[in-house]
């Protein structure tokens, strides 16, 4: 019960957003920023922008998410994850709402890094099963390659312009264009879309994802994240648009796209895979239209956005109730389910007539507006419009797939009347009236929603009124042709699903998902092979690696730097020297220690040694230190003396040569240096700085504890603190329990 | 030329033991190391008679006088020195008690 | 040498070792010593104490372990550097108190900055003899 509570509250809540968005946008004169710094030098700022255009996109975010959670009620009780799944939608939300308001690019970068690790949780929901966890790889590889590619456009426009908020991007558009860097920048953009809105040849990740549950494709699938790539393309449609590049570029992949979906779709009979291809075609349609980039065309680009959302989210959602009611999303086994639940069917079947364009629904005005500027645009081919009709048929025909096939009974007994509960059944029926209402009232919704966001991102008026009716004309005849073909397309659909199908297999080593599975392949093969290569696992090769690396650093800075005039007499005393003679023969009999208790009491000498160096070179805290650290650390070794390992005779005799030449070379080099060092020995300023304020300053003539506990006492907490890490270390190296093997 | 020599040394010695396979030698090796790094440090901040301490009376150190900087760092190294070496020879007590030995690449194949 | 000598010796011996430790680390400000060198001399005269009269003898007569005593020194040198935040100063400024004079020592200037070389004297003292007794007791165990 607390589960619905607050799937219910999530879904007021967005409606109530959905409806001040809605609000805002007629009463928006100006577009309204909000800015904060952030990181002022790299150019970082939050910064948002709240214009008609974010405020359609807001409108349709949460309008479809509170009916997106009001199904959540109904659709995920009984799975184990809901409360995660539930959590991560709404995160999800608020990064896409982010998304869409922010007004500078790298936090707009942000958001969308953060809409594609959101949804790898959202796809990847039953993460039991492996399909569901491959899919959310892919999605994620997919989409985060994309956004590697907008990261890099980003730093480039800043390069080409110097800013990073959207609206002086705007002002600043004739220095892009004219710069250098402006096709490379156009391309990485539009990788960063295409991979984001599933655009061929990166539209695989989307029938892929369907994996997730019924609510999240509804959401992120049909009607939010899939569209950041298209709102991404509008958003620099008045930076970057209107060249012959961005023309080509766009509508070449947006027409592919377009067929390449609808012509799959068929071919599936999975429901919801059905659907994700029409998506994909849909998504198409969206870039193609952005690409002629005429008036009219964006114009419908908009109106079809609000359509597609409409319709693909209540067919999304009816998916997921089919499977509740039914146990499959196999078309094949579905039928009679609108005997079962006829509700159900009315729920399809609205959605569905909007998604063939059948008057008066919003489908058919967005149908009309985007044929019209098809017809019209200067610039296109007859061959776009060929692709165009034949999409819009297929889609047509996969429209009646999902809402007749499954519905109508193929046998004659009848099936036992199941009811399905009311957040099931509500959310694509209410979807559905919303459609019927603004084809409608297509003047009203018109002037409301879709001129002010026209006018934010163009700049000016569109003069172009959406009616229902306009009167029987080419347009309207096309529209006519595109429904009865698309109708005989369904008659024999299952011949055209067995061609596709053909075709498909034939291309199927060119396919791009095979092109990504080879590429993660050779990916893993590479990084393991890479590992084995430097990662083997004797302690041995890394030093010696290490120690090679550290000479040759040492190396070049012995030939790189300036040589110093070096006096051979300086401070030598008798008895130094004898004490280091002594120190250094103890240190080199020590690499041939044979025993334990040789190697300590060489080990004690040389530590004496350095402790009378520190005396001598007037270091009394040093050579105090130095002397107790000494004894104790004798007093520890005797107290586990017979515990320690006996000496054994040592590695061949033909790597210790080795090791030794390699320990040699960089020892030479260290002394080198350590000349250089004794020479350098003007005091730097911070010294300076200890020596003249620690009386004064921290009452304390002793300069080195005075460095100690007061000028660098964090540097001495922090050693404190390792030295009681590495005390909890031993004690529990040595108080555990003893475990033989 | 001594001091450098002998730094040198204490660090060819170091690393030649840290590349033994024998854990006990490896040990002293780093030991070695210690030495060698600290005197390195502190010979770079040059070498000269008397203490960093302020004479009774005076107001800061008078010239020539030792740079008190190096020696702060070196005496916080020689502390965590210790905590170090008490670490390893707790290491190399386990490691004989579970392994029953201290070669490193014995350990390797046993993983 | 025989039990009897060490242990004789040591009693006169560890309480002398002791006092020159708190010697050092008072007098550390001024002259050579300080937090470290005071905690390392202690913690060898409580380790040869130990040595001489057995582990339990000494651990029977602190209440605490000798772990938590490092633990204490630690979260009293970073007590110490948050006085300064409470008297509206930067983390880690030194406060000072008055003046003293102590035997022996000479003038002792009062302040958190001694508090804190307190705190690393209790935590060395407590890392050196913990680790000792542990060590011992690991020895004594066959």
């Amino acid at each position: 019960m607390k589960f619905r509570t607050s799937c219910y509250s999530l879904s007021g809540a967005s409606a109530v957003l959905c409806i001040f968005a809605i609000w805002a946008s007629m009463n928006l004169d100006a577009p309204y920023y909000l800015a904060f710094d952030w990181l002022p030098k790299v150019g970082l700022r939050i910064s948002f922008r709240v214009d008609s255009f974010s405020l359609f996109f807001v409108t349709l975010i949460c309008g479809i998410g509170s009916l997106v959670f009001f199904f959540c009620a109904g659709y995920l009780p009984g799975d184990k994850s809901r409360s995660r799944t539930l959590s991560i939608l709404l995160l999800f939300t608020l990064s896409m709402l982010g998304l869409v308001l922010s007004d500078n690019v790298l936090l707009l970068f942000i958001f969308w890094e953060f809409t594609t690790i959101t949804s790898f949780f959202l796809v990847g929901a039953k993460c039991e099963k492996k399909e569901a966890r491959e899919a959310a790889l892919q999605a994620l590889l997919v989409t985060v390659a994309g956004g590697m590619a907008l990261l890099v456009a980003i730093l480039l426009l800043f390069m080409a312009a110097g800013t990073l908020e959207l609206s002086s991007l705007e002002a600043n558009r004739q220095l892009i264009q004219d710069s250098p860097l402006y096709p490379v920048i156009l391309i990485l953009i539009a990788a960063g879309a295409f991979t984001k809105s599933a655009q061929f040849p990166f539209h695989f990740w989307l029938p892929g994802a369907m994996t997730a549950p019924s609510p999240v494709s509804a959401f992120l699938h049909s009607a939010t994240m899939v569209k950041a790539g298209i709102y991404l393309l509008a958003r620099f449609h008045p930076i970057l648009g209107e060249t012959v590049l961005w023309h080509d570029l766009l509508i070449g992949i947006g027409a592919a796209t377009m067929i390449v979906g609808a012509s799959l779709a068929l071919a599936r009979t999975d429901i919801k895979a059905l659907l994700a291809y029409t998506t994909v075609s849909a998504l198409g349609m969206l870039t193609f239209l952005l690409g002629l980039g005429t008036t009219l065309a964006m114009k419908a680009a908009l109106v079809f956005l609000l359509v597609h959302a409409c319709y693909k989210a209540a067919l999304f959602m009816v998916a997921g109730s089919i499977e509740k009611l039914a146990g499959t999303r196999d078309l094949d086994r579905l039928h009679s389910l609108g005997k079962m639940s006829p509700a159900l069917w009315c729920a399809a079947a609205l959605p569905a007539l909007s998604m063939c364009g059948l008057p008066p629904m919003l489908g058919f005005i967005g149908k009309e507006l985007i044929y019209e500027a098809k017809l019209i645009a200067p610039t296109i081919d007859e061959l776009f419009l060929l692709i165009g009709f034949t999409a819009n048929a297929l889609t047509v025909t996969a429209a009646l797939l999902a809402a007749v096939k499954p519905f109508i009974p193929r046998t004659m007994d009848s099936p036992p009347k199941r009811k399905l509960t009311l957040p099931l059944l509500a959310p694509p029926i209410i979807l559905g009236i919303v459609s019927l209402a603004c084809g409608l009232f297509p003047t009203w919704v018109g002037d409301n929603l879709l001129e002010p966001s026209f006018q934010a991102l163009k700049g000016e008026p569109s003069q172009i009124k959406l009616k229902l009716w306009h009167g029987v004309n080419p347009v309207f005849i096309l529209s006519v042709l595109t429904l009865v073909t698309g109708a005989l397309i369904y008659w024999i659909h299952s011949y055209f699903a067995r061609m596709v199908s053909v075709v498909e297999r034939w291309s199927s080593p060119f396919a791009p998902e095979r092109l990504y599975a080879q590429l993660v392949k050779r990916f893993v093969q590479f990084a393991s092979l890479q590992t084995r290569l430097a990662q083997n696992g004797s302690l041995n090769f890394y030093l010696t690696v290490t120690l090679c690396f550290a000479s040759l650093l040492l190396a070049a800075a012995f030939f790189s730097l300036p040589e110093k005039a070096v006096d051979l007499s300086l401070l030598i005393h008798l008895k130094t020297s004898l004490i280091i003679l002594g120190a250094a023969a103890a240190a080199v009999l020590s690499i041939r220690a044979q025993s334990m208790l040789e190697a300590v009491l060489l080990l004690g000498v040389v530590g004496l040694g350095v402790t009378l160096f520190f005396v001598f070179y007037g270091a009394p805290d040093l050579a105090l230190t130095q002397f107790l650290v000494e004894l104790l650390l004798l007093v520890l070794i005797a107290s586990i003396w017979s515990r320690l390992p006996a000496f054994r005779p040592d590695t061949p005799k033909r790597e210790k040569r080795r090791d030794l030449f390699a320990a040699c070379i960089l020892g030479v080099f260290l002394s080198y240096f350590v000349l250089q060092a004794v020479f350098l020995n003007e005091h730097n300023a911070i010294s300076e700085f200890y020596a003249q304020n620690a009386a004064t300053e921290a009452f304390g003539r002793n300069v080195v504890n005075v460095i100690l506990v007061d000028f660098r006492a964090l540097d001495t907490m922090g050693e404190i603190t390792v030295l009681a890490i590495a005390m909890m270390g031993i004690m529990s190296l040595l108080k555990t329990r003893k475990t033989k093997r | 030329m001594i001091i450098a020599s002998f730094i040198g040394l204490l660090y060819i010695a170091g690393f030649y033991l840290l590349l033994r396979r024998s854990l006990v030698r490896a040990a002293i090796g780093a030991l070695l190391l210690g030495h060698a790094a600290n005197l390195l440090i502190f010979v770079s901040g040059g070498l000269s008679a008397g203490a960093p301490i302020i004479r009774e009376g005076e107001d800061s150190l008078i010239s020539p006088y030792p740079d008190p900087l190096p020696q702060a760092l070196v005496l916080t190294a020689i502390v965590i020195g210790l905590g170090v070496s008490a670490y390893l020879l707790a290491l190399i007590h386990r490691t004989a008690e579970i392994a029953g030995g201290d070669d490193m690449d014995d350990l390797k194949e046993e993983e | 040498m025989s039990p009897f000598l060490l242990r004789t010796s040591v009693k006169f011996i560890a309480p002398i070792q002791l006092a020159l430790a708190l010697y050092f680390l008072l007098r550390g400000h001024n002259e050579p010593g300080g937090g470290f060198i005071g905690g390392l001399a202690a913690a060898s005269a409580v380790l040869l104490y130990g040595l001489s009269f057995g582990i339990q003898e000494v651990e029977s007569k602190l209440p605490v372990s000798w772990f938590s005593f490092a633990l204490f020194g630690l979260s009293l040198a970073v007590f110490s550097a948050f006085i300064s935040v409470f008297v509206n100063q930067p983390f880690f400024t030194g406060i000072w108190g008055p003046e003293l004079y102590a035997p022996l020592v000479g003038k002792l200037k009062l302040g958190t900055v001694l508090l804190f070389d307190i705190g690393v004297f209790c935590l060395v003292m407590g890392f050196g003899v913990g680790l000792g007794f542990t060590f011992f007791a690991k020895e004594a165990e066959r």
